[in-house]
């Protein structure tokens, strides 16, 4: 699980809101980010939902909120963030699914071992197959297995079931396998 | 259980999912062992790439310059469509008569006495004259008999207007 801080920031002092922000912000940035960039196609709308994300971290340390944990609340309030963007109505009317999978224009399945080692066309590939999958499916997929929460705290994260979550997480293994011709 | 699990089976024990029979299955088959391995090997690959930068052109891909949906255009002339023919099958239903033709006949024959009543009287009576006319029209409109100065000594009903009421409705 690559997490910068521990769950509670290390805040034992009590700091005033300024400095608490700063240092959620330098343990979460990067991770945020990135969390967003996996939701979101555009890299430049993930970079605008990451920063509306800690706008919303300040007001909340401004308003005096106390998470137990800014971890998930930061992950929580991103994940909100970014499907928020998805459904908005400028959104959903210029943006399409940024790649369909197209398995003919893709390089093929059958090479050697050495070039199948995460070359660039097996990254795109993997990407593209990624970007293919559903909404629901990259999200229970990004938090499981790239930011490597539980399937408990996923299912809680995201409102659902455990069950879900691994029904979801099967789909989008298989789909994403499939893509690398690890799958018959 | 002698068979071994097919992909789907293992992906399913992969994600916490599957039978507890399946899962002992896995556990003493050593080639289900190697085969689940594998899935993880897929998954950590998978996590390397994403973990590094989405590739240059599929960046370039979801520039938010591109142009709109096709489908999106597909919906837009299919509701024009639909309003064009919506407005074709109206119209004439609006432009149809609504009364019986003894009924037309009957308002004509009014309108056309009240007329012929304007065209009758004198100039000095252009006022009382217009009056009768608008009561005339009104009656016919409302399917009754506008009164005249020969109603005074006539028994018979006839419709008073309100001229005033009838003069601003039109």
């Amino acid at each position: 699980m690559a997490k910068e801080v521990d769950r509670d920031g290390g805040l034992k002092s009590v700091p005033g809101p300024r400095s608490r922000f700063d240092e959620l912000y330098r343990a979460h940035a990067v991770r945020i980010g990135r969390l967003c960039r996996w939701l979101l196609s555009d890299p430049g709308e993930a970079e605008d939902v990451a920063q509306e994300v800690f706008l919303k971290l300040h007001r909340a340390l401004e308003e005096g909120t106390e998470a137990q944990a800014w971890e998930p609340w930061l992950t929580t309030v991103a994940l909100n963030a970014c499907r928020d963007r998805r459904r908005s109505a400028w959104w959903r009317r210029v943006w399409q699914p940024a790649v369909e999978l197209d398995e003919s224009k893709l390089p093929g399945l059958h090479r050697d071992a050495e070039e199948e080692l995460l070359g660039g066309e097996e990254r795109t590939r993997i990407w593209v197959a990624y970007r293919a999958l559903s909404p629901r499916q990259r999200e229970v997929f990004a938090l499981r297995h790239l930011e490597g929460w539980s399937t408990e705290e996923v299912a809680q994260m995201l409102g659902m079931s455990s069950g879900s979550v691994k029904r979801h997480l099967h789909r989008a293994i298989g789909h994403l396998r499939r893509t690398l011709g690890g799958r018959a | 259980m002698r068979e071994c699990p097919d992909e789907g089976t293992l992906e399913r024990l992969f994600v916490g999912e599957g039978r507890a029979a399946e899962q002992r299955h896995v556990e003493s088959c050593r080639e289900c062992a190697m085969r689940l391995r594998r899935i993880e090997r897929d998954v950590e690959r998978i996590r390397e790439a994403l973990f590094a930068d989405p590739p240059r052109e599929l960046v370039r891909r979801a520039s938010p310059a591109r142009p709109l949906r096709p489908l999106l255009g597909v919906v837009a002339l299919g509701a024009a469509a639909a309003c064009a023919a919506a407005l074709l099958w109206v119209r004439p239903r609006a432009l149809e008569p609504t009364e019986s033709p003894s009924e037309l006949a009957s308002f004509v024959q009014t309108a056309s006495q009240a007329l012929l009543l304007a065209v009758e009287e004198e100039p000095d009576t252009t006022v009382n004259s217009r009056e009768e006319q608008l009561a005339a029209l009104g009656a016919a409109i409302t399917g009754g008999r506008p009164c005249t100065l020969d109603d005074q000594l006539d028994a018979e009903p006839c419709d008073p207007q309100d001229v005033t009421t009838l003069a601003q409705g039109w």
